[in-house]
């Protein structure tokens, strides 16, 4: 099965310090190997698009750790040799990853001019102990700067959307404190919000801090009604939620991590970067085929400056598993699970087994509901999605 | 081979005092099996005998043996059960013996569970050859214990043998105290047959393999025999010796052991302790001791996911082929849904038949609490037998409920005598003994009812004691008492799988213990849940279960989704082995809160 559309992930690992609740692919290094980090981007581009049939791309998201340290140039490069596979679609979505401690004045103009059309910014907090809890690296003032550059870009067309991350349920933050946070973040006109719950990832200094007594725990209770509260929080700017942590206005929802939820394919570059193309086995009993590159930046760099890609995953998605992530990702959305485009990829035998799955959960009282072909979870129960997904995935 | 050169005998050891050693070195000594393909603990076959450093089935080898005198022996090596749970068949076993050794640790010396069997032994005149193993460890006190063997058992521990099973140090002294200590059998060559069967199991091709001492006569292939217990006529298609390895023979005779294949297609049809006869040259006397097999616990085993019930049936019926003390029949629980009614000697039987379709046969669950069989009288003069607690009729129909007692014997050294006491108290038993056997041995009698026992006794005398009391028990008799049924309700509904039979006055506590473990192993839900004990129709105790406020994961970008499913997939694995009642996720532990008693 051929995409008639790409979407490209580009992965940049490197940040100028990790954050403490941080779990991503990411390197703090005090020299950034820029030059060699794009050569080897454009190597693996080729390695990988070699047994791919080139189609339009749809959409491009530069993530990280911290792409805004890579320099316009760089970006521009990439984005280049991608225009030349496959072309970059009229109304393409690029996206660009940014962090505000690291953001210099009319950096993101320079971003602007080389083709990224979306830019995505970590706020995480408008208080200043908030953001010195989250150890980051930016401060209020760091924040409200770049909140403002991105407010003037898109008011000037020089963006065509953007979009703010918010941490909430952090211990201490109450109701009132995040409706502060939300409301700084879209007064300034951003169409797009992130708001994710704070959560204790394995292997974290913030787990370790909780683990030892030193930071409490999340409040499970807080987080619950946070969650419950934002649709209402982000309604006055005329946002939506359309994932449970994503909030846009209608025509700016991330169309990058749309593809992801759908079940689409995406190709993906970089380290530790984690791509999903059509099943190289060709065996109709495979969805696809999912690859993770390693995630330590020398081990991906030497492999490539050698001539191959360095996986640390590969492996063929069976239709039982595809309709379990379908399941899994696709009920995170507001529109639900699409059971005939479902059908579609694992056959109607299995999207009927789901449906009868769907029956029993809801003479349990489990809150998924069938509109029509869709399989949605009520809003009110987005909260306890994981376990509507554990009853019928 | 005549029956002088014959000597049979077990090993009594507490466990860890490498009683399953000095097998291993026995059989690698005599050329039973080569050094190469020695398994540790060869004789202990299933995986769980050997995790659990019990021995469940009884096994019995034939060594060759030339002893110093020149003179070729036989000697047949009969490992026995270990376990309370077991004790009938452990009595039998050591029939088949004239002697034991008796294995002690030369830095432990003599232990409890050493002291249960040695009684055993001496009841049935065994012969004892005491055996201090582990002479090479460096804090060994071979004097000091052979001390301890003849002021605690009373046993001359002079020609004790010092040896150490481990390095293979005095394993010939071992042998040849055998031969000169433990007597040949006796018994009449010519009289008529008489064959003690000590143990039996199922092979799928040969049908039932009879394990067999011949205490008077012979036996020879083609032979008709009568079993004189449960009256069944057979002939005799082949005999086999283990060596280990099975070898066909053609006759058994006096004093020798082996397996009889005679055409007998249940393990039920030949009952431990039978005797078995020549058809037409009856014995006139079968062989004292044999005694029905009672199953003293019951619990139901459901599968988890009920459309597994025809695999967990077609399990329970391979087991029971080779398991002639359990019994089960099939029953049905509104919580639960269809399942088995299951029989057993005690817990530790249980225990290991559960594990053994969850290991061996990949089944998945549920078993409810154990239960006593109970005599309900009713008002209309019936009698019913009530094995499990949910079929108790409406408190209006009945008269009275008696229960099972049981006459326990606990030997202990002195020390101990107030932490039994105690315990015994307890559980609402009857001091009817207490004697000393020597200065620092004392045993102790009791009535106790069989409910107050099955459950954690075992574990609390052992830990009250460090191990040094023994525990043996058996059927008394059925005594009327004060009872009544504890139902559980999950979100209102009773769970019949849940229900217990308690005394009267300790229902209320009970109760409260109940809810309280069980608050703490139902995970939370979508909605409260309350979690009530009741007697009849008073609620005794509440305690909600809170619903589950958030479970949602907040990021599941392109990099997530794999690890994330494989996340899923193992929680709905764990799902699968948690029970829908009615509306509430109920897992498996939470069907044996019941059984653990310690609060913390």
């Amino acid at each position: 099965m051929t995409p008639s559309c790409w979407s490209v992930y580009v992965h940049f690992p490197y940040c100028a310090k990790r954050c403490a609740y941080c779990d991503f692919a990411t390197a703090a290094v005090r020299d950034i190997p820029r030059d060699r980090y794009t050569r080897a981007i454009l190597r693996e581009l080729a390695l990988r698009t070699a047994t791919l049939e080139p189609a339009p791309i749809a959409t491009v998201f530069f993530g990280g750790g911290t792409p805004s340290l890579w320099g316009p140039a760089h970006v521009g490069t990439v984005l280049r040799w991608l225009d030349d596979w496959g072309g970059l679609a009229a109304d393409a979505e690029v996206t660009l990853e940014a962090n505000p401690g690291v953001l210099e004045a009319g950096d993101l103009d320079g971003y602007a001019a080389a083709g990224i059309h979306r830019v995505s910014v970590g706020i995480q907090s408008l208080d200043a102990g908030r953001l010195r809890w989250l150890d980051r690296v930016h401060d209020v003032a760091a924040a409200r700067a770049t909140l403002a550059d991105l407010g003037r870009l898109l008011a000037r067309g020089r963006l065509r959307s953007a979009s703010a991350d918010l941490m909430f349920g952090v211990p201490g933050q109450t109701a009132a404190d995040l409706a502060h946070d939300v409301a700084g973040v879209l007064d300034s006109g951003v169409p797009h919000l992130s708001a994710y719950a704070l959560t204790v990832e394995a292997g974290t200094p913030l787990q370790v801090r909780v683990e030892r007594g030193l930071t409490a725990r999340p409040d499970e209770d807080a987080q619950a009604d946070q969650l419950d509260a934002l649709p209402g929080l982000v309604a006055p700017w005329g946002l939506q939620r359309y994932e449970v942590s994503n909030f846009a206005r209608i025509g700016h929802e991330g169309r990058h991590n749309l593809a992801y939820w759908r079940g689409n394919f995406w190709l993906a570059v970089g380290m530790g970067a984690h791509g999903f193309v059509p099943a190289s086995t060709h065996d109709p009993r495979h969805a696809g085929t999912r690859y993770g590159n390693v995630r330590d930046h020398e081990a991906w760099l030497d492999a490539l400056e050698g001539g191959r890609v360095a996986e640390a995953l590969h492996e063929d998605i069976d239709l039982d598993a595809h309709l379990t992530e379908r399941v899994m990702t696709g009920l995170r959305l507001s529109e639900g699970v699409d059971l005939v485009a479902l059908a579609d990829r694992v056959g109607l035998a299995r999207v009927d087994a789901l449906r009868a799955r769907v029956v029993l959960a809801q003479a349990r009282r489990v809150p998924v509901e069938l509109a029509g072909d869709r399989l949605q979870v009520a809003p009110s129960a987005v909260r306890l999605l994981d376990a509507v997904v554990r009853a019928v995935a | 081979m005549r029956a002088e050169h014959i000597r049979n005998f077990s090993i009594i050891a507490h466990i860890d005092h490498g009683k399953s050693t000095l097998a291993d070195r026995l059989l690698e000594r005599t050329g039973a099996v080569e050094a190469r393909d020695m398994q540790a603990q060869y004789l202990d076959s299933m995986d769980i005998e050997r995790e659990r450093g019990i021995t469940i089935k009884s096994q019995a080898v034939r060594l060759q043996y030339t002893a110093q005198d020149g003179k070729a022996y036989i000697l047949h090596l009969i490992d026995t059960p270990g376990h309370v749970d077991f004790g009938y068949e452990v009595s039998r076993s050591l029939a088949a013996c004239e002697g034991a050794l008796l294995v002690v640790d030369a830095v432990q010396g003599v232990e409890a569970q050493t002291l249960a069997n040695v009684y055993l032994a001496l009841d049935n005149d065994l012969a004892l050859v005491p055996v201090i193993n582990k002479i090479d460890l460096p804090a060994a006190r071979p004097d000091e214990i052979r001390q301890e063997i003849e002021d605690g058992i009373g046993l001359d521990a002079s020609g004790a043998v010092l040896c150490s099973a481990k390095s293979g140090v005095g394993i010939d002294e071992v042998l040849e105290a055998v031969i000169r200590v433990v007597p040949p059998p006796h018994g009449e060559a010519d009289g008529p047959l008489r064959a003690l069967v000590f143990d039996s199991h199922y092979d799928a091709y040969r049908g039932v393999m009879v394990q067999v001492r011949i205490v008077d006569g012979r036996v020879a292939r083609g032979d008709k025999v009568y079993f004189m217990y449960t009256g069944g006529d057979y002939e005799v298609l082949e005999i086999r010796v283990r060596t280990p390895k099975e070898v066909p023979v053609d006759a058994l005779e006096l004093g020798e052991v082996g397996v009889l294949v005679c055409g007998v297609k249940s393990v039920r049809d030949v009952r431990v302790g039978e005797t078995i006869t020549h058809h037409k040259r009856r014995a006139t006397v079968p062989l004292k001791g044999f005694k029905e097999i009672k199953q003293m616990v019951y619990s139901g085993i459901f599968p988890v996911d009920s459309s597994d019930y025809e695999q967990v049936r077609d399990a329970i019926a391979k087991l029971a082929l080779n398991d002639s003390a359990f019994t089960w029949e099939p029953e049905t629980s509104s919580a639960l849904g269809f399942g088995f009614r299951c029989g057993f000697l005690g817990l530790l039987h249980l225990e290991v038949f559960q594990e053994r379709l969850e290991r061996e046969y990949n089944c998945t669950l549920i078993t409810t609490a154990p239960s006593v069989v109970y005599k309900v009288q009713l008002l209309d003069g019936t009698v019913m037998d009530l094995s499990n607690p949910g079929d108790l009729p409406p408190a209006g129909d009945i008269d009275f409920i008696s229960e099972p007692i049981v006459r326990a014997t606990l030997h202990t050294p002195s020390e101990y005598i107030g932490a039994i006491v105690g315990l015994c108290t307890e559980r609402r038993g009857a001091q009817k003994d207490l004697r000393y056997m020597s200065q620092r041995r004392v045993v102790l009698e009791y009535e106790l009812p069989l409910s107050e026992i099955i459950f954690d006794f075992f574990d609390r005398l052992k830990s009250a004691t460090r191990g040094y009391a023994s525990l043996d028990y058996e059927f008394l008799e059925f005594r009327r008492a004060d009872l009544c049924k504890l139902d559980i309700l999950l979100h209102g509904d009773i769970v019949d799988a849940l229900s217990v039979i308690v005394h009267r006055e300790a229902s209320y506590q009970k109760g409260k213990s109940l809810v309280h473990r069980l608050q703490k192993v139902i995970p939370r839900q979508q909605f409260d849940v309350a979690i009530q004990a009741a007697v009849g129709a008073r609620i005794i105790s509440r305690e909600t279960v809170r619903a589950l406020r958030k479970d949602v994961t907040a990021k599941c970008y392109g990099g997530d989704i794999s690890r994330k499913r494989k996340l899923l997939e193992k929680q709905k694995e764990g799902k699968r082995r948690m029970k829908h009642v009615g509306m509430v996720e109920v897992p498996q532990e939470a069907f044996h809160a019941v059984l653990s008693t310690d609060e913390d």
